[in-house]
């Protein structure tokens, strides 16, 4: 929905933009016409489209502002600069509130006033005597104009105002004014007082009252009478908007119904008719049967002075109808009414339709949908028929039976025309049920029977037969046949509730915009939440610090609750922006073929590149950064491992070597493999380089493996080409790649037999994961050291560390440990001598290691970078990581220090 | 002060608050014979009403004010007010 | 497949009642006003209307008569959908030739089920 909620603010700030300018041309250089109905459109679609969304202020306030400047359209009020700059206010007051829900930071309970002081400025200007809500008649009667008779009550209102009170629709009948009455019941919370709210109070001012009960349960004597156990209801006339306006605030707390007078009355003239036959008194009916208005008003009046009503029920009854008839101002619907046999079927079963399909939902529809039938003297005969040869369809669902009700409707209407409305009935219907339709009366027929439920049953197997051969109709049938009446209403409460919407919901999302974004933005909020990491780590000391210094527990333990929402989020922010950066690895693959390619024709040698996984998503400054690794272990292999086509012959090879580029997932890793099927590599050949060129003793040659041996091509300052290609150029060697790929926190193994092929094996990160590191001091300065290789921290007499050969030593729990000074191995001057030494034990491929370091400090979370710039050199750092008070912290590569240190 | 409690007799005058309803509810609790003189009441918070339709104390004098015809009849078991 | 157009001048509205009726047999067309939807409609097959009222260059109601007097139009249901409640407009909305008339904002279940019942499919299955 929030996609909605976005579309929303930007159509409508749109939508303000527009009348804000329109209203500033207007106040210069007067009132055009279009303007004004531009500016009432922008506020019409604002207020339309707001009300999807749970804003009713904001929508109150748009629909205010549109019904003034509905009325300068109709030329009712003319415009003034008043007005325009209360119009401004009120686009003002929307904008700051799409700000506030742009953010999710509205308050309703704050609009709301605004809401309703604006608005009723506004209104103001378009009826000035209009005392706030007691009144809207002036309206009220314009509107009253084309509201016809295809009105009635529901019977839930009936049961309402029955329940009410006796003779309530009566009563009510007597006093109405206005178009529309509302049946309000207010059940405030028993906890209302509290909030400041005076329930009776608000029920008493409550716009066009007309009469309310309040349901007060008895008390005990131990009752919490500040507890609201007040129950209201009242019935007035007023328009829904005014009534919703002075119960805003206790929305929730109350339920109200509308419905308009002449639904009332109609509904009431039954009951009129029938008292009316009670009371003996001839001039009373002659004057009725005359629709002599007149003549009834003073008879009525008359008979109300003089007769004794002291008889209980019934005579209220009486006297109510005798009151309001000689008030009444209009006695048209008395006889309007008049319930016609033939046309009884259609008026129940309309009447049917209009309670059950929106009984709970919209009692403003159900006004709507009752049908005229009985005014209609063709149709008449048509209902005649469909009694007699009832060939009902189906069991229709409630909104099934209102659209049917009003195609019926529309084929009756007055301004029915045959050319113009017969094919949309025809084809609407027909597709509802199943037929297709050549003329008025067989559709009408046919509607009149699928509306009435009573045959269904007794005839379902006919229907069965005739519409299964028809296309349409074979869906409809079927849930007809598999939910039964009584299912049909909950089916309909859940199936689209629920299971319906994720579909189209989900059909949204896949719309949804690709949005580009400048890379270095995205690195900047990187290192923004990288900063705010190494921040939130802060918050720990501070608590420890309020303990210690400040004395306070409480602080502490507040800043310590803290903490951990501010870790929580910071790492969701972390993790979503570290996905926002994973692209698939085929965004560097695609280089490949084509560099392979170049190389292969140089060489004259045949290859055949293979990509497997390319969609393997991955960090993109990590795989940016291997690329150039990548393209060197592609090199070497197209260099030195596949042969020359004349010698693959030779071997029985295949003349084209191959060469396999495969990214696999693993966990949080990814694997990326670089595979070549040529000569492969000789570890004997490598062991004899690597004693020749330095990199391994004497002992050691004779002691490694093969398996150890190959990867020694990974040492500082090895390089297997006896002659230098000019491929190769660039001076990267093989330690070179190892660097750059274990600076991305990746590892790289090598396996290769000889006459088969070699492979290169990279594990790497998926994400520049963020890493714990354990921070220390040297020299006055701050290192960092991977947590996940420190073993142990221990400070021991300078004494304790010996000196066996060229080695320091030192012995922990009878392990032997060699020890690296990092001053020494980093280039600082040598520490006076200390009594005690403080070691960071770490572990390593080759054992554990002691550093020697001047201090120990907490560990934190950092994400590393590579590095860069001048250092990018210093293959001792893995990568730096920046501090909270944005100090650089230098992360040791403890491979590489070690390396040096021996 | 609004209300104002005699032997007998707690006399309500003008508008009573919210926090008037405790005290005449413990009042009128006491003892089942005490009455209400409500001839100046003007009008009341919904608590005080609730007390006073709850308990429907005797009332000894009916308010003067127009605006509370409407408790005179619920007070008496009218249920509905109509408004005339 | 069936192909409903929703005009409605405001985007939102037009997305909100795309996410209710739109299903995978469905078609889904768009237009800002009756102009534009007249445009689409003609030449294309169109299962049904659901028409805003208020709408600028060709509002609703005019758009629903219009729709009638073609021939090619004619038989396609429409739905009218308006912020209007007063029954005039529902009354007016019935004259100009609209087959049903909805109360914005519209009850989103009602919407699909008469959608449905209109044309079949979506929630019926």
């Amino acid at each position: 929905m929030s996609e909605l909620l976005d579309v929303f603010i930007g159509e409508s700030r749109e939508n303000l933009e527009s009348a804000s300018q329109e209203l500033l041309e207007i106040q210069s250089s007067g009132p055009a016409p279009e303007r004004v109905d531009k500016i009432f459109r922008d506020l019409h679609t604002i207020k339309g489209s707001s009300d999807l969304f749970d804003i009713k202020p904001l929508t109150r306030l748009a629909h205010a502002a549109e019904d003034l400047l509905d009325s300068v359209r109709a030329n009712e009020v003319s415009f003034s600069n008043d007005i325009g700059d209360l119009l401004l206010e009120a686009l003002d007051q929307i904008s700051i509130w799409f700000d506030e829900l742009e953010v999710g930071s509205q308050d309703l309970e704050q609009w709301q006033p605004i809401s309703v002081n604006l608005g009723a400025q506004l209104r103001h200007f378009i009826d000035p005597d209009a005392s706030c809500g007691s009144s809207n008649e002036n309206e009220a009667v314009s509107s009253k104009e084309s509201s016809s008779v295809n009105q009635n009550l529901t019977d839930t209102q009936r049961e309402l105002l029955a329940d009410f009170s006796e003779n309530a629709d009566l009563k009510l009948l007597c006093q109405t004014y206005g178009p529309y009455c509302y049946l309000i019941q207010y059940t405030p919370d028993e906890g209302c007082f509290f909030r400041g709210e005076d329930p009776v109070n608000v029920a008493l001012t409550l716009p066009g009252l007309k009469a309310f009960n309040i349901a007060m349960p008895e008390l005990d004597h131990d009752a919490d009478i500040y507890n609201c156990m007040t129950r209201i209801k009242a019935i007035g006339c007023a328009d829904e908007d005014v009534i919703k306006q002075h119960m805003a605030y206790y929305e929730g707390q109350y339920t109200v119904t509308f419905f308009s007078s002449q639904a009332l009355s109609a509904s009431c003239a039954s009951k009129i008719r029938e008292n009316i036959a009670q009371i003996p008194d001839e001039t009373l009916t002659d004057a009725i049967a005359d629709n002599n208005l007149e003549q009834v008003n003073s008879s009525a009046g008359l008979l109300l002075a003089s007769q004794d009503f002291s008889d209980a029920d019934c005579d209220d009854a009486k006297r109510v109808t005798l009151q309001f008839l000689s008030t009444a101002s209009e006695l048209d619907f008395l006889s309007r009414a008049e319930p016609s046999s033939h046309a009884e079927t259609a008026e129940s079963a309309s009447q049917s339709i209009s309670n059950e399909a929106f009984v709970g939902t919209d009692d403003k529809a159900s006004v709507n949908v009752l049908s005229n039938a009985d005014e209609d003297a063709p149709l008449k005969s048509n209902v005649k028929l469909a009694d007699i040869s009832a060939r009902p369809e189906k069991i229709l669902a409630p909104h099934e039976k209102a659209i049917l009700t009003q195609q019926l409707t529309l084929l009756n209407s007055d301004n029915y025309k045959t050319e113009l409305m017969f094919p949309s009935i025809a084809g609407l219907v027909g597709n509802m049920l199943g037929e297709t339709f050549s003329d008025e009366d067989t559709l009408a027929v046919a509607i009149c029977n699928a509306l009435d439920d009573e045959t269904i049953n007794e005839q379902a197997d006919e229907i069965h037969k005739q519409q299964s051969t028809e296309e349409a109709s074979a869906e409809t049938t079927q849930q007809t046949n598999t939910s039964p009446s009584t299912a049909d209403f909950s089916e309909i409460n859940t199936v689209p509730g629920r299971g319906d919407s994720p579909q189209p919901i989900k059909a949204e999302r896949q719309a949804v915009k690709m949005l580009k974004v400048d890379q270095t933005k995205i690195d900047y909020l990187m290192d923004i939440v990288g900063e705010l990491t190494v921040a939130k780590n802060s918050l720990p000391y501070l608590a420890k610090q309020a303990e210690e210094e400040g004395g306070s527990r409480k602080l502490s333990k507040q800043i310590k609750a803290h903490f951990s929402i501010v870790n929580r989020l910071t790492e969701s922010l972390q993790s979503a922006v570290l996905q926002i950066r994973m692209v698939p690895v085929s965004h560097v693959f695609q280089r490949y073929p084509r560099l392979i390619r170049d190389l292969a024709r140089k060489l004259d040698k045949k290859i055949e590149l293979c990509m497997q996984g390319e969609d393997t998503e991955f960090d993109k400054n990590l795989i940016e950064s291997l690329s150039e690794p990548l393209i060197h272990l592609l090199r070497n292999s197209i260099d030195h491992g596949i042969e020359s086509p004349e010698e693959r012959i030779e071997k029985g090879k295949p003349e084209t070597g191959r060469i396999d580029l495969i990214a696999t997932p693993l966990d949080d890793s990814v694997i990326i493999e670089i595979r070549d099927d040529g000569k492969g590599i000789d570890p004997n050949k490598i062991k004899l380089l690597a004693f020749q060129k330095g990199v391994i003793t004497e002992s050691q040659l004779e002691s490694i493996d093969d398996n150890e041996a190959l990867q020694l091509i990974f040492a500082a300052g090895f390089s297997t080409s006896e002659q230098v290609s000019d491929l190769s150029g660039r001076g990267v060697g093989m330690d070179a790649v190892k660097t750059m790929v274990s600076q991305a926190g990746g590892t790289i193994e090598m396996y290769s037999e000889v006459g088969v092929g070699t492979t290169f094996k990279l594990l790497l990160p998926q994400t520049m994961s963020v890493n714990r590191v354990m921070m220390f001091e040297v020299s006055d300065q701050m290192f960092g050291v991977g947590m996940d290789a420190v073993v142990e921290t221990v400070k021991v007499p300078t004494s304790d560390i010996q000196r066996i050969r060229n080695e320091h030593i030192l012995v922990i729990r009878e392990k032997l440990i060699p020890v690296c000074n990092l001053r020494e191995a980093l280039g600082f001057e040598q520490d006076v001598d200390r009594e005690e030494q403080s070691i960071l034990v770490v572990s390593t491929p080759q054992g554990e290691f002691g550093l020697i370091i001047d201090k120990f400090h907490e560990g934190i979370d950092v994400i590393q970078k590579p590095l860069e710039g001048v250092l990018a050199g210093y293959a001792h750092f893995s990568g730096t990581a920046l501090l909270g008070d944005g100090r650089v912290l230098l992360i040791i590569n403890v491979q590489e220090v070690l390396a040096k240190c021996r | 002060m609004p209300i104002a409690f005699k032997k007998k007799v707690a006399v309500m005058t003008g508008h009573c608050e919210i926090e008037e309803a405790e005290s005449l509810f413990t009042w009128l609790n006491e003892e089942a014979s005490r009455q209400v003189n409500l001839k100046a009441l003007t009008s009341a918070h919904t608590a005080v009403y609730q007390v006073l339709l709850a308990k429907k104390p005797k009332v000894s004098v009916w308010p003067e004010s127009e605006n509370l015809f409407w408790l005179i009849k619920i007070m008496n078991n009218k249920s509905n007010v109509w408004c005339e | 497949m069936k192909t409903v157009m929703i005009v409605d001048d405001a985007s939102t509205v037009r997305m909100f009642h795309k996410m209710l009726v739109s299903t995978p047999d469905r078609i889904i067309e768009e237009a800002e006003n009756g102009v534009e939807a007249l445009e689409k409609a003609i030449g294309t097959q169109v299962d049904l209307f659901l028409v805003d009222v208020n709408m600028p260059k060709m509002d609703g109601y005019r758009l629903c008569k219009e729709i009638r007097r073609n021939e090619a139009l004619r038989a396609v249901p429409i739905i009218m959908v308006s912020t209007e409640s007063a029954n005039r407009d529902a009354e007016r909305a019935y004259q100009c030739g609209a087959n049903y008339y909805m109360t914005k904002p519209v009850d989103a279940d009602m919407l699909k089920l008469v959608v449905s019942a209109v044309i079949g499919g979506g929630s019926n299955e």
